[in-house]
């Protein structure tokens, strides 16, 4: 199963095993996620959600610049 | 499968390793306003008749921080809530958060300020920046200047700011590699009062709270969240030290409290060692606003420009 994740523009879909988390998919990307908020299908999660497959992810960047 | 607020079992919004703990919507938004809470009375940040302004810039650390106060202050009957948005003239991006800020200040009722860089020292950021480098130091310099002047001319008794624990710590970091002891004493929820009229005390109500749990409440909370970067934005130490302490909570959970708590402990030796001598202020020469030389870094700015 695949999920599609989005952040800071960048877009990409990555295959996850079942009974993958979240959390699992910041493996695959070059992301900290001490830094974002994580929305699954529109709702916020913790790191700890398990996927489903066929789901949009979409991360959050909460850092400031200043 | 959800993962499980522990207190009721309602689908988690986090998960915070340095505790161990997922918490629901619900329960996380009631336990960060607890920690705010906390954070003022223990740092007796307010008095119940202050005036107190918002450093208001429409992002969402500074929202969050207003919608928290208002909400607060409505059981406060003598304290007075005021905002203030300084506009520094950067076009696509400040024209946005002010934008917000208004609407915030609508919705809850709060009277809001906004003082412009055209008006305050007859150029934009915009218009400073097209023959300069480093924008970051410009801009913080002379917002700085135009805060303490405005919330003074507004007739606060306290200026509150949305520095978060991620903010704090990254300064104090940056001090410690600059060896600028002086400046460590501008930080803690309640930096060391200047004795000097012409400064507005700051406080800082969510210097305890990590930075992603602002936006996680302003996020619950159905804040509109501000996220067009600021062009003039530049690699800088405090980028780097962000970073450093990012991957190392990530690494190891509880890193950034450890730390903070670690500083706490210094700062009454540092606030001993420093007050009465090397973090004396007086009066710039030129404009009459604090320093601590004879002339102040925004008047030494705007000569530049």
């Amino acid at each position: 199963m695949s999920v599609e994740i989005s952040w800071n523009n960048s877009k990409k879909s990555i295959d996850v095993e079942e009974g993958a988390t979240v959390q699992d998919i910041f493996e695959e990307i070059d992301v900290n996620p001490e830094t974002v908020i994580i929305e699954l299908d529109e709702r916020v999660v913790s790191l700890e959600e398990e996927l489903n497959g066929d789901e949009d992810i979409r991360l959050i960047n909460v850092v400031s610049g200043g | 499968m959800s993962s499980k607020c522990w207190k009721c079992g309602d689908t988690a919004v986090i998960h915070r390793k340095y505790e161990g703990k997922s918490w629901c919507a619900r329960h996380f938004t009631e336990q960060f306003e607890s920690l705010v809470k906390s954070t003022i009375r223990e740092e007796g940040l307010f008095e119940n008749d202050d005036s107190v302004c918002v450093a208001l810039s429409g992002g969402m650390d500074s929202s969050a921080l207003m919608l928290f106060l208002s909400e607060m202050f409505e059981n406060w009957r003598n304290a007075e809530l005021t905002a203030l948005t300084i506009d520094e003239g950067i076009k696509n991006y400040r024209d946005e958060s002010i934008e917000i800020a208004k609407e915030i200040c609508d919705e809850l009722g709060v009277e809001l300020h906004i003082a412009s860089f055209k008006e305050a020292f007859g150029k934009t950021l915009d218009e400073i920046m097209e023959d300069k480098e480093y924008g970051c130091t410009y801009c913080g310099v002379l917002r700085r200047w135009l805060l303490n002047v405005k919330s003074r001319e507004m007739g606060a008794d306290k200026l509150a700011t949305a520095h978060n624990l991620d903010d704090e710590l990254q300064s104090i970091f940056m001090n410690y590699l600059k060896g600028d002891m002086k400046r460590m004493l501008r930080l803690g929820a309640k930096p060391a009062v200047l004795e000097n009229d012409k400064f507005v005390p700051r406080v800082k109500p969510f210097r305890n709270t990590p930075e992603r749990e602002v936006a996680l409440y302003a996020k619950i909370r159905d804040l509109e969240l501000h996220q067009t970067e600021c062009p003039y934005v530049e690699d800088s130490l405090r980028f780097d030290v962000r970073d450093f302490l990012n991957e190392m909570e990530r690494k190891r959970p509880s890193t950034k409290f450890t730390a903070l708590r670690a500083f706490d402990k210094l700062l009454p030796a540092l606030k001993e060692k420093f007050t009465d001598s090397e973090a004396s202020v007086q009066n710039c020469e030129r404009c009459g606003e604090i320093t601590s030389g004879e002339v102040c870094k925004a008047c030494e700015l705007l000569e530049k420009i």
